[in-house]
């Protein structure tokens, strides 16, 4: 079966088996072990051929092919901290968009404020975005201001079109509902976003979705369509514009990345302080232990792993194309 | 092999037995016992054998002899010369001795048609009871006794031949014969004593349709039957599909007599035949009498003119209960949690279509008295064409609920489909119509954005478009209901087999229901005997197998299909299909 996989150019990985103890094989070896293979031929673990055993039988040099944690990487405790700025930035730039939308509602922040604001940043967000790219050697193509531009209209015409029926969308629902509905919303954000990974559990969509979800439940909370649009077109720039510019300022190096990272949490906890003492401790909390703990954490996990691979896993693709 | 022996042969003397025999199907079929007297002559039992009557696929011959041991008398051996170009070629000898079961000893060819080991199957049954049963035998009953489901049909062969040969036990042959002879008098008088009213009857109906026919069938009947598009409008209105049902079960009776006139059909099949024209005949018949009755009670009491000026009342109150209900579903009903722009939205155009309902029933005002006495001159025509008309004036008054329900129907379903794509793009996937599956796909941030704005309206709106829904849905249903019992009442009318259940209350021997075998204690040496009894059929399944309507429609899925139809918005009937 290797052979022919080969010639079609895909070579079959065994993946790894994670619980051994609960292996139906391993536990057919205890019981058929009696049964002797008495042919002098060595044993096959085919079933096409009759070598003079039972369907059952798992021969002693079965546990030969047994391996164990195969595909372990070795973490570094500072490069792990290092690469964790990623969650502390998003998690900041959710808690500085409750905090906006905590300033909005309380009449402190005036929508025409928020929405030149938003404007402006997204301006200087944009030569940024450009120059970080020059920077990093990618070139730049011409329609892609265009292809902004266009986003931009999208973005702006059906958010101030649909403003008037956002803003009366939940007025006969419960506020605590929606702000729990809110906070589900963006804790699921939080959970699946796109940090750099390639887990199963990662979908770029889903999160920009389920923040966008979270936001419209509050901005119809709101009490004039300015303000509905304001908040909305603000939370289009924290989820879907800050995360891209974000990325491209921290490729360019290292420093950079340190810089935004701990910048973002200052301000996010200073916007926090603001509004509440105990909600900025905690976030303070938080962000302490995502970046230094957790990766403590996961360091000293390291041992208990136990992976074992072997020939009765299941075959994964893998396409050399 | 099968041996038939009619149960009134046991007892009786030697002889020879007369009777069909099939070497293929191996089936041999004893009707009678002929005992050779002193004077037997060739020539009447060539009479016997060799009539006209009995000419056909069913050959009648003498098939063995029967030796009575008891009886202590004896029968030459072989039958005389003269007659023996009667004989079949193949041999059956039958002996009685002490037992009831005769001992059965196939001879001449037979023998190269069977095998050793081919079980003997002797199955005694009663002439008269089988020759009474006018309709099908349809052996579907076997009590418990094991009969193959191969085996019944070499059972219908055999009652078929014998009801073939029916003349031959109802005429007198001037020769010794053992069979039953008093089936035909009991049936002759029974069964014409309800067949000659019909008759007469069918004949009057034919004369009177008969003219009409010829002449609108020439005219624009036809022509309108066959326009596709006519007849689509037309199967809509309850009216037109009942008519034209009736005209159909009118033609039924025209066209067979008709054809009457012309060739003899075969026997068994005109047997049944006739019963379903005297069925549709009869059933026009009743229909039209009822619904002269409830014309003429209509009128007499001058219900007709009460019924109109009540009408309008009624509804009156239905449209200011419908705008109060409004009122109430524009406010917050049951604490329900109802966006409440659309909500005052969807009231007052409901309340606008109200408005109008009420004007249109101010116009309709003045001619309801002529649609309510049409209503019942329509009785004329049949019970169950004034019941259509009343089910399609019904439809018509509630037109207002319809097109409320069409719209909030339509709203809904446009609401459900809207959520259900935006929800795949929520979880950024979406459906391939291609491979009929969800795959997931790369979305643009702009197409997210405008995914969530719409999917957070929709979903936030959805409550309050399906409450009218449902609202409106209860009212549809509830007239759906009362229309799906005047439906049910004009399909039983109209299918109601009156002829049959008569047939079966006055003479139920004639209608068989079923068989039903009994094994007889075995004897060693002796072949197997099973005794068949003709079981009466029941009243249900008269009305079952005679009914002029066949519905095969399986009630369970139409009900879960309904349920689902229901849940999705889709619409039910008219458009969707089935009628609750």
């Amino acid at each position: 079966m290797l052979d022919r996989a080969d010639c079609t150019g895909v070579t079959l990985q065994h993946r790894s088996l994670h619980t051994c103890v609960s292996s139906p094989y391993l536990q057919t070896e205890v019981l058929q072990t009696t049964v002797p293979h008495t042919s002098t031929m060595p044993w096959r673990k085919v079933l096409y051929e009759d070598q003079g055993c039972p369907d059952n039988y798992v021969d002693s040099s079965f546990l030969e092919q047994l391996q164990k944690n195969l595909n372990t990487r070795s973490y570094d405790y500072w490069n792990t901290v290092y690469e964790s700025g990623a969650v502390t930035d998003h998690i900041s730039a959710t808690c500085l968009f409750v905090v906006t939308f905590v300033y909005l509602e309380a009449g402190v922040l005036s929508p025409k404020l928020l929405i030149l604001l938003t404007v402006a940043s997204c301006f200087l967000g944009y030569i940024a975005y450009a120059a970080c790219t020059v920077h990093l050697g990618e070139t730049v193509h011409k329609s892609h201001l265009w292809i902004v531009i266009r986003s931009a209209v999208v973005f702006l015409l059906f958010t101030y079109s649909l403003s008037p029926i956002l803003y009366t969308l939940t007025e006969s629902v419960s506020t605590d509902t929606i702000y729990a509905m809110t906070v589900f919303m963006f804790a699921g954000n939080i959970l699946v976003f796109d940090y750099g990974t390639t887990a199963a559990i990662v979908s770029e969509s889903t999160s920009f979705n389920l923040a966008m979800f979270g936001s419209m439940c509050l901005a119809s909370r709101l009490t004039t369509v300015l303000h509905t649009f304001s908040i909305v077109s603000f939370a289009v720039e924290v989820f879907a514009l800050w995360p891209e510019l974000r990325r491209k300022v921290q490729a360019t190096h290292r420093g950079c990345k340190m810089g935004v990272s701990c910048g973002s949490v200052l301000v996010s906890v200073c916007a926090v302080w603001s509004v509440s003492t105990v909600g900025a401790v905690l976030l303070g909390l938080v962000h302490f232990v995502v970046t230094f703990l957790c990766p403590r954490w996961l360091i000293q996990l390291q041992p208990y792993k136990n992976n074992i691979q072997g020939p009765w896993d299941e075959v994964s693709i893998v396409d050399k194309m | 092999m099968k041996v038939f022996l009619p149960r009134c042969c046991l007892p009786a003397k030697s002889g020879w037995l007369v009777g069909w025999q099939d070497l293929d199907q191996k089936i041999v079929c004893v009707f009678s016992v002929l005992h050779p007297t002193q004077g037997l002559k060739t020539s009447e039992v060539q009479t016997l054998l060799q009539s006209k009557l009995h000419t056909g696929t069913y050959k009648l011959g003498i098939l063995g002899k029967w030796v009575n041991s008891t009886a202590k008398d004896s029968v030459g051996d072989v039958p005389s010369n003269s007659i023996s170009n009667l004989l079949q070629d193949c041999w059956v000898e039958m002996t009685k001795e002490d037992t009831d079961i005769p001992h059965v000893d196939p001879q001449g060819s037979w023998n190269n048609h069977l095998t050793q080991s081919e079980p003997q199957i002797l199955i005694i049954y009663d002439q008269a009871h089988i020759l009474k049963s006018d309709f099908k035998v349809v052996s579907n009953q076997s009590d418990g006794d094991s009969v193959n489901s191969a085996e019944q049909s070499d059972f219908d062969v055999a009652f078929s031949a014998l009801r073939f040969h029916r003349q031959f036990f109802e005429k007198e042959w001037g020769l010794r014969l053992t069979h039953s002879t008093s089936i035909s008098n009991k049936r002759v008088s029974v069964t014409s004593c309800i067949l000659t009213p019909v008759w007469t009857l069918l004949c009057l109906i034919q004369l009177a349709t008969r003219t009409t026919f010829r002449i609108c069938r020439r005219s624009c009947f036809s022509r309108v039957c066959q326009n596709e598009l006519m007849c689509s409008v037309l199967q809509y209105p309850t009216i037109s599909s009942q008519v034209a049902l009736r005209i159909r079960h009118l033609n039924a009776v025209c066209i067979h007599g008709e054809a009457s006139e012309g060739k003899e059909s075969s026997h068994c099949n005109d047997q049944q035949y006739r019963g379903r024209v005297c069925d549709h005949a009869l059933s026009l018949v009743l229909d039209v009498f009822l619904g002269v009755a409830v014309f003429l009670f209509l009128s007499k009491g001058n219900y007709t003119k009460k019924l109109a000026t009540n009408l309008i009342p009624f509804a009156d109150y239905v449209a200011t209960e419908l705008q109060d209900l409004l009122h109430w579903l524009m406010g917050a009903p049951a604490g329900l949690k109802l966006n409440r722009p659309l909500d005052e939205f969807l009231g007052r155009f409901f309340l606008y279509h109200i408005q109008l309902w009420i004007g249109y029933l101010y116009i309709l005002r003045p001619y309801l008295e002529l649609i309510t006495w049409c209503i019942g001159l329509s009785g004329c025509l049949g019970l169950s064409v004034l019941l259509a008309l009343a089910s399609d004036t019904l439809s018509m008054l509630t037109f207002h609920i319809y097109c409320f329900y069409v719209y909030a129907a339509r709203l809904y379903r446009l609401q459900l489909y809207g959520l259900g794509s935006l929800w795949r793009l929520f979880r950024g996937k979406k459906w391939n119509p291609l491979r009929q599956r969800v795959d997931s796909c790369q979305y643009n941030v702009d197409q997210l954005f405008l995914g969530t704005l719409l999917f957070t309206i929709l979903l936030f709106l959805l409550p309050t478009t399906a409450l009218y829904y449902v609202v409106f849905t209860a009212f549809r249903m509830a007239v759906l209901t009362l229309q799906g019992a005047l439906t049910k009442v004009i399909t039983t009318i109209s299918s109601f087999p009156l002829f049959s259940v008569l047939l079966q209350l006055c003479n139920g021997e004639s209608m068989a229901g079923g068989i039903t075998f009994q094994v007889l204690p075995q004897v060693a040496g002796r072949p197997l005997c099973l005794s068949v009894q003709v079981v009466p059929v029941t009243i249900a399944t008269v009305l079952e197998r005679h009914s002029l309507q066949q519905t095969t429609q399986d009630e369970l899925t139409s009900w879960s299909m309904l349920g689902t139809k229901l849940l999705t918005g889709d619409l039910i009937y008219p458009w969707g299909g089935n009628r609750p």
